[in-house]
Formats: structure tokens, sequence, C-alpha cells
């Protein structure tokens, strides 16, 4: 049996069984009877309640004055008994008929009043309440005095008492009172109320038999109907329809308002199961459309991907192209530098060779010279010797100083040119800064023969002492910032007058190196941007932008130091690089 | 009317020792009593169950020691006595049908010691109806007037004092120590009535009211809170306290009286039963640890019989302890424990030793017609106690003294002093 919440098929879940599965269960009992009961508990409610409350009232009547009669009857029986009694003897003996009184139903109490107004004898306990102790009936000389007289009273906490007082010797010689308890007229009451609503429950009952046997006759059939039609919205279909042509044939055999129901019925379920089928027809259809959606959205989704991957390449390819202009850069500089050797270079080897070539020839000289004159040397040739010797000694320390240079030259240039990641050494800012600065000048002389700048070197002795550096990279950060310098000063000043200075100063434990230009400073309104990659104020194709940001990552990521610049437009143009020092005892 | 002093008792005592005793040796010539002596007839109705069965039991007690005694030596003229007993539980209608059932079917000579008001108050009239019988009522015990005044005086014959005399006595003695304002607690039925009756009166000849009065039902067991009550008598601030009642009831007022912290005086009449009253007080006091005897005191109708001076105290305790009589068999005796020597006891035993003396002076011939003639010519009978008794034609009271009791560890003993109360 499939309940409705394992119902997760497509067709299942399409059915139109479902929104009836929370239809509630059929009740046990008939509802036809149930109905039948409340139209007869309705009418008995009221028949109990109008016959007792008639009934009350009849007994409550009825009893008030069957009470207020007794004591009456009471009242003057002892009052016409007492008279003696009171006026001769001890009030005991009054008490002794007063008690006889107190056992019968209906009195309260039973008390004696004496010509005086003294209660002689009286069957309260503790005492006797107030209200009645100051209880008053007229005196034999007042209306009705000498007639027995009846007063409601109330005792607080006591009840509700009807006094009924019978007068002795017409009131002279005092008065009897019975009080009537109303209490007990009232627990008759209910009595008699309790007693009608039992007959009226038992005639009730009856009824309810009477009405359960004839309801259960015609609520059968309904019964099974209904229960059959539950079965229908609440559990699987098929076979419900199977078990429901069992039930519903026989029923559609009776030719009653409940046969016409089954058939009707009986055929509605077919209607029901045709549309059905329909139903799980078109669900199928709909299943397959789902399916298609899914396919191509799967498909969607992996083109996507696919787009994604080639963006990341794309920006693969990016990073390495901007690796290739920074590794370009690189080489431009080098290319710079290069010219500038190879014009350095030129001079002294011209030296060599000249000087080379002269001291060949005066070798040839030398050599014919001896030719001449055989091996034994006439004094005047003899007297020449020593001179061409002089000449050559003097040539060769000349081609020693230039080789001496060019090796120098060749060496910064090696120096420079390494590239690799450098590991910090013991350097001498001071010789670095100003070779950058000679490098940087020679580099732009070699580009350019008018190029014509003043140098100003102010170099603090105390800052030649070697701090921990990368010397290459150093070198590299201060020949750009160098090459910056001299092009901005000579070309504000091409006509002469460009000055660059170089300073540097120790100041307690960092080292400050200031290189100034007086070109045409900086603009304020790309200053905050000159330590960006790729930001240039030079003409389209002359710069890479790619220098000032090279030159900061050095200074602040590779040494911990700081870069600043300070500059005023057609003014200067000074940047300032502050290295820490530390001792070489720390480094070690 | 209070008690006659001790130096009367002394005088007597000289007296008695020269009559002999009534209950003395037999006469010689009588012989055992015949198989076929027919036994005389007492009949006594009184409480032998409920609460103031104690009463009743007590009373018979006392009488049976005597007639025990009596019987043994031959009984009167060779009859023995029996005294038939007949349970009303302190309840009239009962009463009334027992008295008739032992006129008609028991065939009783007399009626004997009936026990309490309400039931004495409603035999009267049947003394009437078998005035023809000549069935008199001897000694009841209850001090009420009905049966003591016209029209039933004629039909009864009374030992002891009236609750009169009892209440007018206390009241006395109250007044004497400054204490004037007098409150009242009383059963509600002729009993309680009949004290409330007599207080009262003995307050107006002083010009005084009641200063408050309270009830309880007849039937009250100990058991009972009577709290109630002591806040009605307190409310009205009297200097005393005087208790018209049965001793189980009276004993719980005592008792809540005392737990309520009222310090006050609380006078009894002799039908209280004063020893049942004691032993229930008393259990209470070693529980509680309170004082509720010393405020106590009694009015009663016989003298102590703890005053070993008196013949009669003496003959009753070596009556009770020779014959040990038990309760008859009516009585409920679940849970009672017979009493030692005590009041009514005594007071029964005093009963039937009058009574026995009555009956031995009609020599034989027990013609009921002449019983009432036999009795009121009794002058100045002496029963061993310091009271001579006396009966006439106009004189069915034969005693008015009264005597006071209290508690003195754990015993009631006479009151010598008064002032222990006083104001």
């Amino acid at each position: 049996m499939t309940t409705p919440g394992t119902m997760t098929a497509p067709d299942e879940a399409a059915a139109p069984a479902a929104p009836a599965a929370d239809a509630p269960r059929p009740a046990k009992t008939s509802r036809l009877l149930t109905k039948v009961l409340v139209g007869e508990v309705i009418l008995f409610a009221a028949i109990g309640l109008a016959t007792a409350g008639v009934s009350a009232y009849t007994v409550a009547t009825r009893l008030t004055s069957e009470f207020s009669s007794k004591g009456t009857a009471i009242a003057t029986s002892i009052a016409n008994a007492s008279d003696e009694l009171i006026l001769t003897r001890d009030s005991s003996t009054i008490q002794s008929l007063v008690d006889q009184f107190r056992q019968i139903r209906g009195v309260g109490y039973v008390f004696v009043v004496d010509g005086d107004g003294t209660i002689v004898s009286h069957t309260f306990v503790p005492e006797v309440p107030r209200e009645l102790r100051t209880i008053r009936r007229t005196a034999w000389n007042e209306p009705d005095g000498d007639k027995v007289q009846q007063v409601e009273v109330r005792v607080a906490g006591g009840g509700d008492y009807i006094d009924v007082s019978a007068p002795v010797l017409a009131g002279v010689a005092g008065a009897v009172h019975v009080g009537m308890d109303r209490g007990i007229i009232r627990a008759d009451i209910k009595q008699t109320i309790v007693t009608q609503l039992v007959v009226v429950g038992a005639i009730f009952f009856f009824a309810v038999m009477v009405a359960a046997t004839v309801v259960g006759r015609i609520s059968q059939p309904l019964s099974t109907l209904a229960e059959h039609a539950h079965t229908v919205a609440s559990q699987n279909l098929d076979a419900a329809f199977e078990s429901g042509e069992a039930i519903l044939v026989p029923l559609g055999k009776s030719r009653d308002e409940i046969g016409e129901l089954s058939r009707a019925f009986l055929s509605m379920e077919q209607a029901v199961r045709r549309h059905i089928n329909r139903l799980q027809q078109l669900a199928g259809e709909l299943s397959m459309y789902n399916e298609m959606l899914e396919a191509t959205v799967e498909e969607r989704t992996r083109e996507l991907r696919d787009k994604n991957a080639a963006v990341e390449a794309a920006l693969e390819e990016l990073k390495q192209a901007q690796d290739q202009i920074v590794r370009q850069e690189k080489m431009a500089s080098l290319g710079a530098l290069t010219a500038g050797i190879a014009h350095e270079i030129k001079n002294p080897l011209n030296f060599v060779n000249n000087f080379a070539d002269l001291s060949r020839e005066l070798a040839g000289e030398l050599r014919e010279d001896l030719e001449i004159e055989g091996t034994v040397l006439a004094p005047k040739i003899a007297a020449d010797v020593p001179d061409i010797l002089d000449q050559l000694q003097m040539n060769l320390s000349k081609i020693k100083e230039h080789g001496v240079r060019a090796d120098g030259i060749v060496r910064s240039m090696l120096l420079h040119s390494r590239g690799a990641a450098g590991t910090k050494q013991a350097t001498d800012v001071n010789a670095l800064s100003r070779d950058a600065l000679n490098l940087a000048y020679h580099g732009m002389r070699a580009n350019d023969s008018s190029f014509q700048v003043a140098l100003d070197m102010d170099l603090d002795p105390a800052a030649a002492a070697p701090i921990e550096v990368v010397p290459q990279d150093l070198m590299r950060a201060l020949l750009n910032i160098a090459n910056n310098a001299c092009y901005a000063a000579y070309r504000r000043k091409a006509s002469g007058g460009g000055r660059v200075g170089l300073k540097t100063r120790l100041l307690g434990d960092v080292l400050e190196i200031r290189i100034r230009d007086n070109g045409d400073g900086i603009p304020e309104s790309v200053r905050a941007r000159i330590f960006e990659p790729f930001f240039t104020t030079k003409p389209a194709g002359q710069g890479t932008g790619l220098g000032l940001s090279i030159c900061h990552d050095i200074v602040v990521g590779l040494h911990n130091g700081k870069m600043s610049v300070e500059t005023e437009p057609g003014s200067f143009t000074e940047f300032i690089i502050v290295l820490p020092v530390r001792s070489s005892a720390n480094v070690r | 009317m209070i008690g006659p002093r001790r130096r009367a008792a002394a005088a007597l005592v000289a007296v008695l020792a020269v009559v002999p005793l009534l209950a003395g040796p037999a006469p010689p010539a009588a012989a055992p009593p015949p198989a076929a002596a027919e036994p005389i007839v007492l009949a006594m109705s009184a409480a032998f169950t409920g609460p103031s069965r104690g009463l009743g039991i007590e009373v018979y007690r006392g009488a049976r020691a005597y007639f025990d005694e009596v019987n043994a030596r031959g009984g009167i003229s060779g009859r023995p006595i029996v005294v038939k007993a007949y349970d009303d539980g302190y309840n009239p209608a009962p009463a009334i049908y027992n008295t008739i059932r032992a006129i008609e079917q028991d065939k009783a000579f007399l009626l004997f010691s009936y026990v309490g008001t309400p039931t004495v108050a409603r035999v009267l009239p049947l003394l009437k109806r078998y005035r023809s019988r000549s069935i008199f009522l001897f000694f009841p015990f209850t001090g009420a007037q009905p049966q003591r005044e016209p029209p039933y005086d004629s039909e009864v014959f009374n030992l002891r004092a009236s609750y009169r005399d009892e209440t007018s006595a206390l009241v006395d003695q109250f007044a004497r120590i400054g204490r004037t304002k007098i409150a009242i607690l009383y059963q509600a039925d002729a009993y309680g009535r009949s004290g409330w009756d007599g207080v009262r009166r003995a307050l107006a000849s002083r010009g005084a009211t009641l200063a408050a009065e309270a009830t309880y039902e007849r039937g009250t067991p100990y058991t009972a809170h009577l709290t109630r009550q002591v806040e009605i008598l307190r409310a009205a601030q009297p200097d005393a306290v005087i208790a018209i009642g049965a001793y189980a009831a009276c004993a719980a007022f005592i008792r809540d009286a005392v737990d309520a912290g009222w310090k006050i005086p609380i006078a009894n009449v002799s039908f209280v039963g004063p020893e049942s009253m004691l032993n229930l007080l008393a259990a209470d006091e070693k529980t509680s640890g309170r004082d509720y005897t010393s405020m106590l005191v009694n009015s009663e109708v016989v003298p102590s019989y703890e005053d070993l001076s008196l013949p009669a105290v003496v003959e009753y305790r070596a009556m009770m302890e020779k014959h040990a009589p038990k309760p008859p068999d009516v009585a409920d005796v679940t849970g009672y424990t017979p009493l030692g020597f005590n009041f009514a006891g005594f007071e029964g035993f005093l009963n039937a030793k009058v009574i026995a003396e009555a009956l031995r002076r009609m020599n034989g011939d027990l013609n009921p017609a002449k019983l009432k003639g036999v009795v009121e010519s009794i002058r100045d009978l002496d029963v061993g106690m310091d009271a001579p008794i006396t009966f006439g034609p106009d004189r069915h009271q034969a005693l008015q003294y009264v005597y006071f009791a209290s508690v003195e560890r754990g015993r009631w003993v006479p009151v010598v002093d008064w002032q222990r109360w006083a104001r």
C-alpha cells in the first residue's frame, strides 16, 4: 500500500488523489447517527430542564408552604403546652419539651422567650445567633400580637430560616419560635431535580439505543461508500478501483438513493480513471522535456567553463609579456651602458694602438741601425740606444696606464651586466654612487656628443664605510636615477648650465643618498604616480615606465630602505634614498 | 448550704460506732436464700455506652458493691437484690422505652439511680402513667428540678442535693473571693438548662446576670474542639466559668481554654464525672506539658471518697475491693478501664445503702404500695457520712449538702482554701 508521503514518482505525484490525502480518516461512528444524537440531546436537555424547572418550582412552593404550616403546628403546640411551664416550672422542663422537636425534619431551631423577652430555652450550639437574639414579634396589644407570625431570617454563616413564632398566653407569657430550615427545602429541590434528570437520562439512553438501531440500517451502506471514497482519496488508486467494483456493484443493485449514489460513484470512478491515464501520459512527456532542458544547461555550463580557462590563459600570457617588457628594459639599459663602455675603451685603445705602432717603428729603426753598423755599434749610434730605450719605456708605461683604465671600465660593465640576483656584501656606497653617476654621464655622452652637464660630488667620508647592500641592484637603481637626472638637467639647460648633484650623508643609523638635478621638476599632477609600473612622461617609445618602479622595489623591497622625491616644477628634482646602516659585525 | 464542717463529722463518729451498720452482721435468722427466692428487681436505665458511659458504669458498680454484700449475707428477707441495667446512651427516647420494658416485662420493683437529666425529665410522665402500680424513681443521678417539683416530686425520691444547690453554692463561693462575673458553658439540653437556670437564679438573688453563655451538643467527645465556646465566653471577660456538662466535653473545653492561654477558674458540677475528666486532662498534661487542672474546682453532692474519717468511705472502699463489681453486660466496655474509687461510684454506693435500708424496713412485705410510706418514715438515718438522712411526705429531697473538690497531685481532694483562686 502506498501512503501519500511516499509518492515521489512523477506519475503518482500528478495523480488527482494527492490533494485529498490530507482528508481525515472516516469516523467510526456514523455522522448521521451523531446528528440524530445531537438532536436527541437537545430535545431531551430541553425536556429535562423544563420538567426539572417546573418540578423545582412546584417543590419549592409546596415545601415552603408545607414547612410554614409544619412550623406553625410545632410552635403552636409548644406554646400551648408551655404556658404553665414557663410560669411555674424550671427552664429545664421547657428545654426538655423543646428538645423533642429538634429531631423533626425541617426544624432548624426552637427557642422560647419568656414574658420579659429572655430566651429561657433554645437549641443553639454554641450560642444564639445575633440575628435571633434581637428578633421581635408584635406584642399582645399590637395588631396580630396574639397570632402566629412568620418572618424570613438569614443567620450569618448559619443559613436561611422561616421563623414561625407562636404567642404563649396571647403573648404576655412569651413566645415560641421555630426556625424551619430553608436549606432542607433547597436540598429537597436539588434532590427532585436530580431524580428528574436521572429519569429523563434513562429515557434518553433508551431513545439513543432505538435511534442507533434505526440509523444504523441507513448509515451502514453510506459508511461503506464513504470509507471506499476515502480509500480512493488516500491510497493507491489502481488497487482502490479494483476493490471499488466489488464494493459498489452490489450497493448499486439497491433501488433507493444509496443505490443511485453508488452507481454514480462507480461511473465517476471510471471517468477519473480515464483522466488519470491521460495525465500520466502527459507527465511522461513533461519528464522527457525536462531531461532535454537539463542536457542543454549542462552544455552551456561546459562552454562557460572553457571560456573561463581561455581568459585565464590570456591573463597568464599578459603576465609573461609584462616580464618580457621588464627584461627588454634591462637590455635597453645594458645597451646604453655598452655604448658608453665602447666609447670609453676606444680612447685608451687608440693610445695602445698608436704607441704600439710607434714602438714597432722604433724597434725597426733600432734593428737597421744594428744591421748597418754590424754588431759593433758606432759610438754615435750606441749613444742613441739609451734614448730609444727611454722612449720605449715611456710608451710602455702609457700603454699600461690606459690598459688599466680599460680594464676598470670593462670590469664595471661586467659587474653591471651580470644581472643575476646578487647577494648582499659590504660595499662602499660612496664609490658605488660615484661610479653610477659617472657611468650615466658617459652613457649620455656616448649617445650625444653635445651632451654637457656639470657634476657636483659632495660625498661624506663617513659614508664610505662599507654597509651591507646588493651592489649590482643598488648600482642599477642609482644609475637609473642618475640617467633621469642627467636627461632632465641637460634637456632644460641644453645651452649649458645643467647640473647634477650627488650627495651622501651618514645620519646616525641611516645612510642618505641625494641625487639632484636642476631640470623642469615633476608636475604635481603626476608626482603621486611616479613609482607606479609603466608610468612615464617620456615621449612614446623612449621609456618603458619601469625605471623608477624597479628602483623603488630595490630600495624599499630589497634593502628595507626608503625612497622619496622632493621637487619644484621649473626648479629642481631631488630623489632621496635612505638605507639602513648595520654594522658588519651584526650581519655576520 | 455548704457541706458540714469536719467538727460535725467528728461528733458523729462516736454515734456511728455504736449504731450497727446496716450492712453489718446479718440477722442470725436469715438463712441462705432459697433457690426459688424471687429477686427484687431494681431497674436502672443509664448511659452505659457513648461518651457519658463512665457515669452509668461507675454508679452501677458502686451500687453493685453494696448489693453484692447484701446478697452475700442473704439478701433482703431472703430475696436477693438484682439491679437490672438498661442502656439509654444518655438519650431520652431509649430511656422511656427502657422504663416501660422494666415495668411491663421485667416486673421491676422500683426504678433506681437513673443517670442524666434529659433522660429522667422525659421518664417522669411515665411515673404518672404507672401511678396505680406504685412505681417510684429512687435517687436519680441528676440534680435537675423537674423531679423535685410538682407534679413529679411525689413519684421521685432524691438523695443528692440539686443543681440549684450546687450552682448556688458555687456562685456564693466565687462571690466570696471577688469573682462575681460568672459565665456559663452548658449542654444544650434539659441538664444544661437546669444548671443554667440554677446559676441564673443564684446570680439574680445577688442582683447580677450571666456575663456570657455558650452551649455544646450532648455527646460531644473529647477529641472535639470547643475553641468557639472559649472565644464566646472569653469575650465577656468573666471572673469565673461554671460548666454544666459531661466530662468529655467539659474536659475538652478546659483543654481549649488553657491552650488559648485563658487562666480562669472553671467549676463543674457533680454530674461531670470528675475522675474521668481528670484522666483525660492528665493524659494531655503529660504530652503537652501544660497545667490543665490547677484552676479546676468541682462541686460534689457526696463527701470525698478520700475522707477516710467517714465510715461510709471506709465501707465503700472495702466493698469495692471485696466485690470488684464489673460493668453490666449491656455496657460497652471497649477501651474502658473501670475507675478506682470515684464520686459517682460512691454516690451509687450510698444510694444502694439507703434503698437497701428502706427495703429492709418493709420487713419482708414487699408490697410496692407500701414502699412510699416506708421511705417517707425514714428519719435521721445515718449511713456513715456526716449527714443524717430524713424523708417525709413533704420531703422527697434528703440532702442539700454541697462539697468542693480540686485537683492536687493528680487526685481529687476536698477544697480547703478558696483564696488560691481569689482575684
